[in-house]
């Protein structure tokens, strides 16, 4: 401690005795001399002997160690004293000097740009501000440095806990008190200079009054002004408190408080005054650094890019655009193959330039979200808010839906924000004209879908692109056929990605079987890798409710559109939908979902107590990295063995492959977000070998069960058998059959889906 | 003779500090542009997200009146350059507030690297 206080009070004269030594006080230069003299030529051998050789810092390290480290065994090291108090009073003298060099040559530096006279010996008000403050700033730099705080260079030594946390109290108490003194300095020497103006001015208007020079401003009211109201203060006290009159009381106490008001607002703009300046100093010498380093700057950059320094300060070089690894290895092959035919269009397509032909691919969408009949467009609604949740909008291309019920106008999608593009058919694409039956309107509003989605993707130049087909089973099932076939003929580089849902059984008719069917054929004739099969009666929709089981669904999509993204090594849409339709013989996954909530941590101390007077604001935090993983931890495991997570009513088979999304609330850039990844999947390595994980940032769907301000949720995909539980049960349900009608269409009559047919359906290879 | 040998310590050390300064400097600048980046991106996302919240339009437009009037008395008036400060201020904070409640992610400790990265390469949040 007295070692810390004399280095305190030695910094502070170090950095005031110059400044407090005028122009022509011999004394004062000789001060200053005298020290300059003592300290380069011990400083810059010994700073060059611990930076380079490291011959002296072990010393001072086992020092401070010594004098508090008590040892994993709570004893003291076994040091010898002579160390222990020898390695600290070098510590110190080695700072101080260095403190000390550091400040002249601040000086030297500001006076040799500045382009002033008489050497380190600053000239007026402004220069001594900037330098005192610049000093400060680099003797805490420096103070920083050595507790490892540093941005920019790695620390000389490592300290122990209490003298980090003493350097730490010095360094800001160093600062402060420079701070101060600059300004006060400052001040100084602008009345100095105010005071001699006024004394050159009276002395011309009329020389006799040499001697009647009023004090310069801001002095005079200062001090006048103080000294008044503290004396009228100071005797409303002494009245009030002894007549008892609450008044006088009160209006002193008022009236003291003023005085302190005033005088921290007047240290404040003296505060700014001096920030202003130093910002201006810097701004004029950056700007002439800039113009000198403009050109060779970039070569230069990418030169100190390169060393091993500059990658562990994350330093990239200067290209023309980033081009990160985007999708999976799908994506990796070349985006216009020459095999490739262009489309012709049947409406104009947009002026597809060369510039936008050579875009890079991080700037590209590449999922487009289509959907037929209503409940798929309330599916698209919750998937295109989960999108803008969690911040996948990015990704989204285009968006489209067509429904039967209302042929006549445009309908609602949500679509056309944040840049996608509305596929969704106007009235007239869609053939809304007296003319043609209802049926006929339907058909040119799928051909119209399919063709706008063409064209958008042509006119993307997105030659391997991912669609998710939002389509409910009991309808529009030829037409999506229809539709998904066009598409698929003239893209073939596109990836279909079906999501359905088995509605609840006073919806059973044969155009469910024939939707069932329909799925199965598409994913038999290679069309749609797989079909996402929830049911809208499973047992987490009757846990918590249908819809909250539609966000928990919407909130997978969107997690598996932006995951490529957060993680590099993250497989996309196009390579989960291609595994999982190899892995289920008729293309059908089922899903289990759950959620667990996260706790807040340690909230900001400004934001909680906000949060104390508007008390619907939720909890915000930093959370806690152990809380996060097994809450982590916690949702999968809910979500793959408790049968009252899953989506559709099917066991799933934990010996075969399947998928396991976390959507945790982790930025990706979040420093723990390589922590959480390889602790979870260490995890299911070890419990699930046959699990691969997708992680995607984003908020959770809540548990509307439980209250909570942060959520993860952890979503599974698995391959379902070849007739699920929940269709046999369709399928075997009495009385179904008496129900049954053939369903027409534009093929012919629709065939009745038996088991039989649903298994000896073609499986892709 | 003292005095000419210290001159050219001065001289040397002055060159080899003027590179130093220059780092600084662009550190600062870099530091100072990205800060004013973020100001304008927290506003625009607050205002896109809340568009018709009452406070954070009432104290928006306290601002800008305090600004107007700081441009017109041409910031002389110590108490409406005072007023105006805390009213942007003010209104950052709200807009600050408004963006955490809204961020239903974990805010990220903020340490060396995180504030080097932060500073180097998000300049505008990437969605």
């Amino acid at each position: 401690m007295m070692s810390t206080l004399i280095l305190f009070a030695f910094l502070l004269w170090l950095l005031l005795s110059p400044l407090l030594a005028p122009h022509g006080d011999r004394v004062g230069e000789s001060l200053v001399w005298f020290f300059r003299m003592l300290a380069v030529p011990f400083a810059i051998p010994s700073r060059a002997a611990i930076q380079s050789a490291h011959g002296l810092w072990p010393v001072v390290q086992a020092g401070m160690r010594a004098q508090d480290y008590p040892g994993p065994d709570g004893q003291r090291p076994q040091t010898s004293w002579i160390w222990e108090q020898l390695g600290a009073v070098l510590g110190v003298a080695c700072f101080i000097v260095f403190g000390a060099l550091d400040w002249q040559l601040l000086s030297v530096t500001i006076s040799s740009i500045m382009h002033l006279e008489g050497g380190p010996l600053p000239q007026v008000g402004k220069l001594v501000g900037l330098s005192v403050v610049l000093a400060a700033g680099y003797t805490v730099f420096e103070l920083f440095n050595i507790l490892q705080l540093s941005p920019v260079r790695r620390p000389w030594c490592f300290c122990s806990a209490v003298w980090r946390r003493r350097l730490a109290i010095l360094a800001v108490a160093t600062f402060i008190a420079t701070l101060i003194a600059g300004i006060a300095v400052a001040v100084y020497r602008q009345l100095q200079i105010n005071a001699t103006h006024q004394t050159l001015v009276q002395t011309v208007n009329d020389p006799t009054h040499l001697h009647l020079v009023s004090p310069p401003e801001p002095l005079s009211s200062i001090l006048l002004f103080t000294f008044v109201v503290l004396m009228w203060g100071v005797l409303a006290l002494v009245s009030g408190g002894s007549g008892l009159h609450i008044l006088p009381l009160f209006g002193g106490v008022v009236v003291v408080l003023k005085v302190i008001a005033t005088g921290l607002l007047y240290l404040a703009f003296g505060a700014c005054y001096l920030v202003v300046a130093l910002i201006s100093c810097l701004c004029i010498v950056m700007v002439l650094g800039i113009q000198l380093l403009c050109l060779p700057f970039r070569t230069a950059w990418n030169w100190l890019c390169s060393f091993p320094a500059a990658q562990r300060w994350h330093l990239s070089p200067i290209t023309a655009y980033a081009t990160p690894p985007f999708l999976g290895d799908e994506m990796a092959q070349e985006l216009f193959p020459s095999t490739l035919l262009p489309y012709k269009p049947v409406l104009q397509p947009h002026n597809t330039t060369d510039k936008e032909l050579a875009m890079p691919r991080a700037l590209r969408r590449f999922v487009t979200l289509l959907g037929g009949g209503h409940t798929a467009i309330s599916g698209l609604d919750s998937l295109r808010l989960a999108t803008d949740r969690l911040g996948a909008t990015i990704e989204v291309l285009a968006q489209g839906c067509i429904a039967t019920t209302a042929p006549a106008g445009r309908l609602r999608t949500s679509s056309g924000r944040d840049g996608v593009i509305d596929l969704t058919p106007t009235g007239r694409e869609g053939g809304n004209t007296v003319d043609l039956d209802p049926d006929s309107q339907t058909h040119a509003q799928a051909h119209a879908l399919a063709n706008n989605a063409i064209q958008a993707l042509f006119a993307a130049a997105v030659s391997f692109g991912q669609i998710i087909w939002c389509g409910a089973l009991d309808a529009f099932m030829q037409l999506a056929e229809d539709l998904l076939e066009e598409i698929t003929a003239r893209q073939p580089g596109q990836t279909i990605l079906a999501v359905s849902m088995i509605p609840t059984p006073d919806r059973y008719t044969a155009r469910l079987q024939a939707g069932l069917q329909s799925y199965v054929n598409l994913h038999a004739a290679g069309i749609v890798s797989a079909t996402l099969l929830p049911d809208e009666r499973s047992p987490l929709a009757r846990a918590i409710s249908p819809e909250a089981q539609q966000d928990f669904i919407s909130t997978l999509l969107a997690s598996m559109i932006r995951a490529p993204r957060d993680w590099e090594q993250n497989p996309s849409i196009t390579d989960v939908g291609r595994a999982m339709g190899r892995e289920a013989e008729t293309g059908l996954v089922g899903l289990s979902l759950a959620s667990e909530c996260v706790a807040p941590g340690k909230q900001l101390s400004v934001y909680s107590g906000i949060r104390r007077l508007a008390r619907r604001l939720p909890a915000r935090g930093k959370g806690d990295l152990r809380d996060i993983i097994r809450q982590g931890m916690k949702a999968a495991l809910r979500a793959i063995t408790d049968p009252a997570c899953r989506a559709i009513d099917e066991t799933i088979e934990t010996d075969r492959p399947f998928y396991v999304v976390y959507t945790t609330p982790l930025h990706s850039t979040d420093s723990r977000w390589v922590g959480f990844i390889r602790a979870t999947s260490t995890w299911l390595a070890t419990t699930y070998p046959d699990a691969v994980p997708i992680y995607a940032s984003g908020q959770g769907t809540p548990d509307p069960r439980v209250p909570g301000s942060y959520w993860i949720q952890a979503s599974v995909l698995f391959a379902l058998p070849a007739v699920p539980q929940p269709i046999q049960a369709i399928l075997d349900r009495k009385g179904l059959a008496a129900q049954l009608e053939p369903v027409h269409s534009s093929n012919g009559v629709v065939a009745d889906a038996t088991p039989e047919l649903l298994t000896t359906a073609p499986v892709v290879s | 003779m003292m005095a000419s040998r210290s001159s050219s310590w001065d001289e040397a050390a002055a060159s080899n500090l003027l590179g130093l300064f220059f780092v600084l400097a662009l550190v600062a600048l870099v530091f100072t542009v990205w800060l004013t980046v973020k100001i304008i991106e927290l506003l625009v996302r607050t205002f896109a997200a809340h568009p018709t919240n009452k406070a954070l339009l009432g104290t928006a437009a306290a601002s800008v009146l305090l600004l107007v009037v700081v441009a017109l008395t041409g910031g002389r008036t110590q108490p409406i350059d005072v007023l105006a400060g805390i009213s942007a201020t003010a209104l950052i904070a709200l807009a600050a507030v408004l963006d955490m409640a809204d961020d239903a992610r974990l805010r990220r400790p903020m340490n060396r690297d995180t504030a080097v990265h932060a500073v180097l390469h998000e300049w505008w949040p990437a969605a």
